[in-house]
C-alpha cells in the first residue's frame, strides 16, 4: 500500500517533466577531475534557462583521447554523443571520417553571435577545411612559469623577465649556474599533439604542412630553429632527460628555475607549490613580438542526427562557450575563454583577471593565438608519435637536431597521404 | 557404460549455453580481428576493403614493430628464468623450513595478488631520479644516481626486475606443491644408497618429480611475461625511445592512442599466433603432468 502510494507520488512528479517532452542532447566531456564541476554548473544554468532542452552529461571520458574513441566507437554502434568536448588537434579525425556536422549554418543564422565577442584567433582552433567545426571551450597557451627564488637567487631581475630566446636561455645559464640540484629551465616537450614542438615552430613563423598538405612543412630553417632550441636548453639550460611528471615534480620541488608548459597547468602548479616558492609566469619567448601562439584544448563538437536536435545542441553549446558559461568555466578551472565579452565584463570576468596577475599572462597572448593542428589522414596520430620521437632524440642526446629534423620529416611525409 | 542417445543430447543441451556464450565472445570476437587484418578498416571510418596482405608487409617493414617484437622477447628472456629460478630456489627453502613457513609463503606470494598497477605506482616512488629511495641509496654510498625509467640501458631491466618481484611468489607456490609430492621414502632409499649430499638427491630424486611442474610453469611464466602491459603503460609508456615499447603496449597504441584499428589487429594477430602456440603447449603439458 504504503509502495504504491510512493510509485504514484513519483509519478505525478515526474508527470510535467514527461509532458514537456523536452529535447534531450547527450554531452560528452573528458578529464572529470578538471571539469566536472564546471559542466555541471553551465548545464544547470543552461536547463534552467531553456526548460524545454534537456541536457545529458555522459560518464566523462578519462582523456581527449578516450572521447576521441568513444566517438569513434558510437560511429559504429550509431550511438554518438549529440556534443563532444573534443581536443582541437584531434578535431580532423571527426572532420575526415564526415562525423562531424560544421556549425557555419548554426553561425549564419545566429543573431547573437557577434555580439558575445568570440575571438577570432580562438575560433580558429576549430577551424578546419574551410568550415567551422566546433567552438572553442577552454583553451590554452604555452606559457613560462618561473621561479621567482631562485630567480633572485641567481642575480636576475625577477620583474624583468626574457621575451626572446637569447634572454631566456641566458637565464637558463644563469640558474643552472647555481649547481646542482638546480637547473635552469625544462620545456614539457611531451606535452599531447607536440604541442609545444608547434609552439616552438609557430612562433617562428614555420608551417606544420605545405600549401598542399601532402608533405610536411616544417621542413625549413624553422623547424630547424625548433629542434636547436630543444637541443640549447639541454646544452645551455640545464635541461634534464626526464619524463613530464618527473620534471613537473622537480619544478614543484624548486630545482628548477623555469618551466615551459600550457597555461592550463597553472591551477595546478599554483596548489602543489602552495608556499614552497613565488610562483611568477611569463609569455613565452618569442624572436618577434607579433610572433604567432599556438593555442589548443577542449572544443565544442556538434555530432547529433536530425535538425530538432542540432537545433538544441547547438544553443547548448552557445550558451557554455558564450559569456556566462564561459565564466563558470573560468572561475572553476581557470583556462582561457573565448569571449572578448566575458573577459571585459567586470562583473564576469574582468575581475577575475584584475585580482590575480599570473592569470593574466595567458590572455595577454590571445591576439596572437593560431590553431593546435593535427596531421591529416589514417596516420595522423602515429605521425604526432614520429615527431615526439625526434624530439625525445634530440633530448635525450642521441641526435643532432639536422638529424632529428631529417628523420622526422621522412618518417611524417611517409605517413600523410598521398 | 555406453551412453544412450538421450544422454548425448542431454550432455549437448546442458554444454550449449557455454557453448554459444564462447562463440559469441570469444570465437567470434577473434574472427572479426583475423577480418580487420585483411582490410584498411579504421574505428568509425568507412566501410572496409580488403586489402590482402598489405598490412602484414607494412607492420614487418615499421622498424617500431620489429623493435617491440625484440623488446618482448628480452623482457622474456631476462622475467622467465629470473622468476623461475628464484621461485625454485625460495621453495626448496621454504620445504626445509620449520615454523614460519606460512608466513613467509605468504610474505612471498604478496607481491603475485598485489594489483601490479598500483605497485607499479610505488615502484615509481622508489625509482624516481631525485627523490626516489634507489638513488638516496646510491648516493649514500658516494655513487651517481640513474635514472632508471628514462635510461635505455636500464629501463627495460628494472621492469624485468618489477615482472620477477611479482612473478616470483607464482612459480615458489607451484614449487612448494610439488616438492610435497615427492615421496620421503625415495629420499630415504637414496639416502640409504649412498647419495649423502643435499645436490646429488636434488638431482637425482627431486629434480626428474618436479621437472615436469617445472616445465608447466615455464610456459605459464612465458606466457605472463608476453602479455606484459601494467608496468610499460604506467611506468615509461614504451619509452625512453622503442626500449620498452613491447609487443601489447603496441596494440594498444595503435588501436587506442593512433586508432589504426587495421594495424592494431595485424599485430594482435601477431601476438595471438605466439599465445595460442603457448596455450597448447600448456595444455598438452597439462595433460601429460595428469597422466604421470
Amino acid at each position: 500500500m504504503q509502495r504504491r502510494s510512493i510509485l504514484l507520488g513519483s509519478a505525478v512528479l515526474a508527470a510535467p517533466r514527461l509532458a514537456r517532452a523536452a529535447t534531450e542532447v547527450t554531452v560528452l566531456y573528458s578529464q572529470p577531475g578538471l571539469y566536472k564541476e564546471a559542466h555541471e554548473t553551465i548545464v544547470r544554468e543552461f536547463m534552467r534557462r531553456q526548460p524545454d532542452i534537456a541536457i545529458r552529461l555522459l560518464a566523462p571520458a578519462r582523456a581527449y583521447e578516450e572521447a576521441a574513441s568513444a566517438v569513434l566507437r558510437g560511429a559504429v554502434t550509431n550511438s554518438i554523443p549529440d556534443v563532444v568536448y573534443n581536443g582541437t588537434n584531434l578535431l580532423h579525425l571527426f572532420v575526415d571520417r564526415r562525423l562531424a556536422v560544421p556549425l557555419d549554418p548554426y553561425i549564419a543564422a545566429d543573431e547573437g553571435f557577434a555580439r558575445d565577442g568570440y575571438i577570432p584567433g580562438m575560433l580558429s582552433t576549430g577551424h578546419l577545411a574551410g568550415k567551422q567545426y566546433a567552438i572553442p571551450f577552454a583553451l590554452s597557451t604555452p606559457i613560462t612559469f618561473y621561479n621567482e627564488e631562485l630567480v633572485r637567487r641567481a642575480g636576475l631581475d625577477a620583474e624583468a623577465p626574457p621575451t626572446d630566446w637569447p634572454g631566456t636561455l641566458a637565464w637558463a645559464e644563469r640558474i643552472t649556474a647555481l649547481g646542482a640540484p638546480v637547473k635552469g629551465i625544462d620545456i614539457k616537450w611531451q606535452t599531447t599533439g607536440n604541442y609545444l614542438f608547434q609552439a616552438l615552430l609557430f612562433s617562428h613563423g614555420g608551417k606544420l604542412l605545405s600549401e598542399d598538405g601532402k608533405q610536411v612543412g616544417f621542413n625549413s630553417p624553422e623547424g630547424l630553429r625548433a629542434f636547436q632550441l630543444l637541443q640549447e636548453m639541454v646544452v645551455r639550460g640545464g635541461m634534464a632527460d626526464a619524463s613530464a611528471e618527473q620534471a613537473m615534480q622537480d619544478f614543484i620541488a624548486g630545482n628548477i628555475g623555469m618551466h615551459l608548459t600550457s597555461s592550463a597547468n597553472l591551477n595546478t602548479l599554483t596548489a602543489q607549490i602552495g608556499e614552497r616558492f613565488t610562483l611568477r609566469t611569463a609569455p613565452f619567448p618569442v624572436p618577434r613580438p607579433d610572433a604567432r601562439i599556438v593555442s589548443g584544448g577542449a572544443a565544442a563538437t556538434l555530432f547529433a542526427r536530425g535538425e530538432e536536435k542540432r537545433q538544441a545542441a547547438y544553443k547548448y553549446i552557445r550558451f557554455a562557450t558564450g559569456p556566462i558559461g564561459q565564466t563558470i568555466m573560468v572561475n572553476h578551472i581557470g583556462y582561457l575563454p573565448c569571449s572578448q565579452v566575458a573577459i571585459d565584463t567586470p562583473e564576469l570576468l574582468g575581475s577575475y583577471y584584475a585580482r590575480n596577475r599570473n592569470t593574466r599572462t595567458s590572455l595577454s597572448q590571445l591576439p596572437r593565438a593560431t590553431g593546435w593542428l593535427g596531421f591529416p589522414g589514417p596516420n595522423s596520430l602515429k605521425a604526432i608519435d614520429a615527431v615526439y620521437a625526434a624530439m625525445e632524440s634530440v633530448v635525450a642526446r642521441r641526435a643532432t637536431p639536422e638529424q632529428a629534423l631529417a628523420r622526422s620529416v621522412e618518417q611524417v611525409n611517409a605517413l600523410l597521404p598521398r | 557404460m555406453p551412453e544412450t542417445r538421450d544422454q548425448r543430447r542431454m550432455g549437448l543441451l546442458l554444454a550449449s549455453p557455454a557453448a554459444l556464450l564462447m562463440l559469441l565472445l570469444q570465437v567470434l570476437p577473434l574472427l572479426l580481428v583475423l577480418g580487420t587484418a585483411f582490410t584498411d578498416w579504421q574505428l568509425g571510418g568507412d566501410p572496409p576493403a580488403f586489402v590482402g596482405l598489405e598490412n602484414f608487409r607494412a607492420l614487418l617493414a615499421d622498424p617500431d614493430f620489429r623493435a617491440s617484437v625484440l623488446v618482448t622477447a628480452r623482457y622474456i628472456l631476462m622475467v622467465v628464468p629470473g622468476a623461475l629460478g628464484l621461485g625454485l630456489g625460495l621453495a626448496l627453502l621454504l620445504q626445509g623450513c620449520g615454523r614460519g613457513r606460512m608466513i613467509y609463503q605468504t610474505i612471498f606470494f604478496l607481491p603475485y595478488i598485489a594489483t601490479l598497477a598500483a605497485m607499479s605506482i610505488a615502484w615509481q616512488m622508489l625509482l624516481h631520479p631525485s627523490f626516489g629511495m634507489a638513488n638516496q641509496v646510491l648516493a649514500a654510498l658516494g655513487l651517481g644516481g640513474v635514472n632508471w625509467l628514462r635510461d635505455e640501458a636500464t629501463a627495460l631491466p628494472v621492469l624485468a626486475l618489477i615482472g620477477v618481484w611479482h612473478e616470483t611468489g607464482f612459480a615458489m607456490v607451484f614449487f612448494l606443491a610439488a616438492l610435497t609430492s615427492v615421496p620421503a621414502e625415495l629420499h630415504d632409499a637414496a639416502r640409504l644408497d649412498g647419495m649423502g649430499g643435499g645436490w646429488d638427491r636434488f638431482w637425482l630424486v627431486t629434480g626428474p618429480h618436479i621437472a615436469s611442474i617445472g616445465l608447466f610453469v615455464l610456459v605459464v611464466l612465458t606466457a605472463h611475461a608476453v602479455m606484459v602491459f601494467d608496468t610499460v603503460a604506467l611506468l615509461t609508456q614504451g619509452g625512453p625511445g622503442n626500449a620498452t615499447r613491447v609487443l601489447l603496449y603496441v596494440i594498444y597504441q595503435e588501436g587506442f592512442s593512433f586508432f589504426r584499428s587495421n594495424v592494431a589487429a595485424t599485430a594482435t594477430v601477431f601476438f595471438l599466433a605466439f599465445t595460442l602456440t603457448l596455450g597448447v603447449l600448456q595444455l598438452r603439458l597439462g595433460r601429460t603432468r595428469g597422466a604421470a
